[in-house]
């Protein structure tokens, strides 16, 4: 590889990371639905395993929708990254723990995420994001007592 | 001290490849992978150091304590975050130091261990490898009680 | 160095950018590892050399919770504040997002902190997010500017339910 070539992919190793923080950042406080799905590929999917799979942007701002109506505050600490560029594809894993206040409950979640991304017209898009939730307890449980609150209950 | 441009991007380079290796080393241990898996990422006479919990030299050690971790700690999360990595181009070795916070489960209870790591690294073969990785406990507490009423574990 | 666009940077220029963004993270986590070490009383000189020289002369720290601290010495003061009441302090200062100015020496930084610490002998949750300028002067890049936008502090046993979020700067 060319010098040129060495800088340009860890411009975009930088670049990926950005916009995986721009997708935890729109979910704080707490999400901004139309700007989580803006992020997205068209045809983008979002799998979250038993809470469903969503394809396209407007079934991925309706969901996160949804979640607004349940979470009156929350924090999203993703990092961790993992990420491998590839021309104009990504791929990025990481891990990421949240404090939502769902219901007025404060709890503690702990989860790792995925994502593949691809460059298009200058700019990144997510083509594909999951994840695994490890635990979402009551803060006053914790995760042995009660792994999960099913937070679309 | 990196001067040309090739130096300057190996540099950078190099400092991702070493942090790309300790979140190799997080989720090959949060995955539960074989002992053997997780002693590969350290040289031959690579040492971890785990405070409390111990300290073992060489793969076979390293495997040895890592195939039977899991019969006290049946779940963890290891978020190795924050840091800062100096790299010696000319030696083909390196430092860093990571933050790391820990959710897990200890003996069927809920624990907190928050971590900082001083890890020591060589290139070999053209990959980078742990030499040494050290573990400073600031506390593994359980999780009902708080760092301030038990901070370590009594055993 | 004049400012050019994007795509008109010279390799070198593009590389550059690229160090300084590392240089920062690797400033901003030093920050920490010293702060924390002051608090927890690990370093007699704390908060003096080297924590105190990571910031310009002119350094404001401020945030939602604190107010408004500007030069060295409020700093100083500020931070040994601090200790008086603390024992112990983790910031997990995470998720950086830098953007270095055309200028070349004059940066921003946004961070999510994730803190443990024991004040007055309790345990503490505080959760706050990072927006900082930086500046590069002859001896390297410098904190200018710290602010710190608590989301809350919570004792452990509580949890932070009845108090997130406080008002932020800025709202």
């Amino acid at each position: 590889m060319s010098l040129e070539d060495r800088v340009r992919t860890l411009e975009e190793t930088e670049a990926v990371r950005r916009v995986l923080a721009a997708v935890g950042a729109t979910c704080d406080a707490p999400y901004d639905a139309a700007a989580f799905a803006a992020l997205f590929a068209e045809d983008g999917v979002m799998d979250l395993m038993e809470m469903g799979v969503y394809t396209g942007r407007a079934a991925i701002q309706e969901f996160i929708e949804g979640m607004r109506t349940k979470v009156s505050f929350t924090m999203h600490y993703w990092d961790g990254y993992a990420i491998d560029v590839n021309g104009g594809d990504a791929t990025a894993t990481w891990y990421g723990f949240e404090t939502p206040n769902l219901n007025g409950t404060a709890h503690f979640g702990g989860l790792t995420h995925d994502a593949t991304l691809k460059k298009v017209d200058d700019r990144w898009w997510i083509t594909s994001l999951g994840q695994n939730l490890h635990f979402m307890s009551p803060y006053d449980k914790g995760w042995v007592k009660q792994r999960v609150t099913d937070q679309t209950a | 001290m990196a001067q040309t441009l090739e130096q300057r991007v190996l540099l950078l380079e190099e400092i991702n490849a070493i942090d790309r290796l300790k979140q190799e080393y997080a989720r090959t241990l949060d995955r539960y992978d074989t002992g053997e898996a997780f002693a590969a990422l350290f040289t031959p006479d690579g040492v971890l150091d785990i405070g409390p919990m111990g300290r073992y030299e060489g793969r076979d050690a390293i495997a040895g304590f890592f195939n039977g971790v899991r019969d006290t700690l049946s779940f963890f999360l290891h978020y190795t975050m924050a840091h800062a990595v100096d790299v010696d181009l000319e030696a083909n070795t390196a430092r860093g130091t990571w933050y790391m916070w820990e959710p897990a489960t200890r003996n069927d209870e809920a624990y907190l261990v928050a971590i900082t790591y001083d890890d020591e690294f060589r290139k070999v073969g053209g990959r980078w490898l742990f030499t040494l990785s050290r573990s400073t406990y600031h506390f593994m507490c359980p999780y009902d009680k708080g760092w301030v009423e038990q901070r370590l574990p009594p055993d | 160095m004049a400012a050019r666009s994007f795509s008109e940077r010279t390799v070198e220029q593009r590389l550059q950018r690229l160090e300084d963004i590392a240089s920062i993270r690797y400033l901003k986590h030093t920050y920490a590892i010293l702060m924390d070490a002051g608090l927890c009383h690990e370093n007699e000189a704390w908060p003096d050399a080297p924590f105190l020289a990571l910031f310009a002369p002119d350094a404001v720290w401020e945030s939602n919770v604190h107010g408004r601290h500007e030069g060295v010495a409020a700093l100083r003061d500020l931070f040994t504040g601090w200790a008086a009441r603390l024992t112990f302090a983790k910031h997990h200062t995470i998720a950086p997002s830098i953007d270095v100015a055309p200028s070349g020496v004059e940066a921003t930084g946004h961070w999510y902190t994730w803190e443990t610490i024991t004040s007055g002998g309790a345990p503490i949750w505080l959760a706050a997010t990072y927006n900082d300028d930086f500046v590069k002067r002859d001896d390297g890049w410098r904190i200018q500017h710290i602010r710190s936008n608590i989301q809350f502090r919570a004792p452990y046993h509580e949890g932070w339910a009845a108090e997130a979020p406080l008002p932020q700067m800025g709202e």
